[in-house]
């Protein structure tokens, strides 16, 4: 049962790592890292308290914005994708655009 | 030689005696017969002592006037009207408004004005006719039961003063009253034996009674919003010479009670309603949420002799409120100078708030203020910043940012080997497939 499972997940990995370009991949990575750094905010304000709530805001929407944004950019520049038809540069400037107005929010919120 | 002797005399004794009645000493006094007054001699030769200028009017007078082209000739009045006298009620009404203080004595033969200026003040009197009677606690000697021994007083320091320590039985022969036990403003000050009730002397009793018992008072004081205080009693004989005898009590529960009506006792007043934050003495318009206010007010209490000493005291307090109180907090007392001060913490809610000192003692004059200082919330850079506890928010926050650089440095100038790759499969594939 389990030699099957993980017989599945190689499968499922494999395939990742043979369609996916460089790029998808170095944005999965930096999905990962953004989608770890908000669990660990999540887990430590359950943990420690709502004390300064705007800065727990801020933090937490500092990860799942970029994560949004991140994601964007994933689906314009994926090759596999047939409905949007946007060049890199196009889409990578949106995403330093948005990126920063993010952060400036985020950066004053925190207090 | 004798009438310089007696100038001196006359002199020294004005310089002794510089009592000073809170409003002024002239006092009406109206009688239903002038020459009564020589009854009730011992009682206003206390006063007379104490500086107060007894003018006396015949209450039936209808010519007598209390103001004159809108001035009034009298600050307080006393009025002995137990012969079915009438008096002009709205004058002595607006006398009582204008803060004027009146001592007010009847009988059973009261008249209609009398009852009706009872009522307007609070106070229901029985009907005219009506005794006091009690078959158990009686003067010896008195067949009719009507001239009655009671020892129930209020519980007041301020208005019973000297005869708290002193407390002896009070005789009593007149009509009696009811006061409505929850009455804010309204004090009985002496109150009928259990054992008593109020009716006609000479009928049989076929009803219930209009008050019996404990509910029959005797006498009664009024404290207005306006600061006038005025006395009542059933029983004008009370005041009278025979009855200050020196085995009962009446002659210094009558002096105490009258002091207290004319406001010396009891009146206090408050200045210096001083608040602003701590070590700093400018006085601002509005206040901070949370911030440490110190506050303070000068509380006196007037005395006959020494004009206004410092009031002594440890249940005042000051609130701030909106709508509810937020804060409500004790003063303390600084004896000698009557300075009541303490330290505030201002809620965490802004809005509309005010100072309010409210201090109703019973026995006292009440003393309210109220001062208004909004509350206002932080400023956008008034907020805590660097709060060690949001370490872990800021150093996320400054990871994303670092992560965006980094990753879009090699997201652009990464070389993609696998697109080379793909292209040259892609057209293989398509050649099959045809």
């Amino acid at each position: 049962m389990t030699e099957n499972s993980f017989k599945v997940f190689k499968r499922i990995f494999d395939g990742y790592k043979n369609s996916a370009t460089q790029s998808l991949k170095i944005i999965d990575c930096f999905l990962l890292f953004q989608f770890l750094t908000g669990i660990f905010q999540f887990v430590y304000v359950f943990l420690v308290g709502k004390f300064p709530f705007n800065s727990f805001l801020a933090g937490f929407i500092s990860t799942v914005g970029s994560f949004v944004l991140t994601i964007n950019l994933r689906t314009l520049v994926d090759p596999e994708n047939k409905e949007t038809k946007v060049s890199i540069k196009r889409a990578f400037v949106d995403f330093l655009i948005c990126n920063v107005i993010l952060h400036l929010a985020v950066f004053n919120y925190i207090g | 030689m004798k009438n310089t002797l007696f100038y001196i005399f006359f002199f020294t004794l004005l310089i002794i005696c510089s009592a000073k009645p809170l409003l002024g000493p002239k006092t009406a006094v109206l009688l239903g017969n002038i020459g009564e007054r020589h009854q009730y001699s011992q009682f206003f030769d206390s006063f007379t002592k104490k500086g107060y200028d007894l003018h006396f009017l015949r209450a039936d007078d209808q010519d007598i006037t209390l103001k004159k082209f809108g001035e009034y000739l009298y600050d307080q009045a006393i009025l002995f009207v137990g012969k079915s006298e009438e008096i002009n009620v709205v004058d002595i009404l607006d006398f009582i408004d204008s803060g004027r203080s009146v001592i007010v004595a009847t009988s059973s033969d009261l008249s209609d004005s009398v009852r009706e200026l009872a009522i307007g003040c609070g106070i229901e009197f029985d009907e005219q006719g009506t005794s006091v009677v009690d078959h158990f606690n009686f003067k010896s000697g008195d067949k009719e039961h009507t001239t009655i021994i009671t020892n129930n007083f209020c519980d007041i320091p301020s208005v019973l003063g000297d005869f708290a320590q002193d407390k002896k039985d009070i005789q009593f022969k007149g009509i009696g009253m009811e006061v409505k036990k929850n009455s804010p403003l309204n004090y009985r000050l002496l109150v009928a034996p259990s054992t008593s009730y109020s009716y006609f002397v000479d009928e049989k009793i076929t009803e219930k009674p209009f008050v019996i018992g404990n509910e029959i008072t005797l006498v009664s004081a009024l404290q207005t919003r306006g600061d006038a205080r005025v006395l009542f009693s059933g029983s004008i004989e009370m005041f009278s010479n025979n009855f200050f005898d020196s085995k009962y009590g009446n002659s210094l529960f009558c002096q105490e009670i009258a002091s207290w009506t004319f406001n010396e006792k009891g009146f206090l007043r408050f200045r210096d309603f001083t608040h602003h934050k701590v070590n700093s003495k400018i006085k601002q318009d509005y206040y901070r949420i949370k911030d440490e206010i110190e506050f303070s007010v000068i509380l006196e209490e007037y005395d006959l002799e020494k004009g206004w000493k410092p009031y002594v005291a440890n249940d005042v307090q000051i609130e701030y409120v909106m709508l509810s109180p937020y804060v409500r907090q004790t003063l303390v007392n600084n004896p000698e100078t009557g300075k009541f001060s303490t330290n505030l913490s201002l809620p965490d809610k802004h809005g509309t708030f005010k100072f309010r000192l409210q201090y109703h003692k019973r026995g006292y004059r009440f003393i309210e203020n109220v001062e208004e200082i909004p509350l206002k919330p932080f400023w956008h850079n008034q907020y805590e910043r660097f709060i060690p506890v949001a370490y872990p928010y800021y150093l996320s926050a400054i990871l994303m940012l670092v992560g965006f650089f980094i990753f879009s440095i090699i997201f652009l100038y990464h070389k993609d080997e696998n697109v080379e790759k793909k292209n040259k499969k892609a057209p293989q594939k398509n050649r099959k497939e045809k």
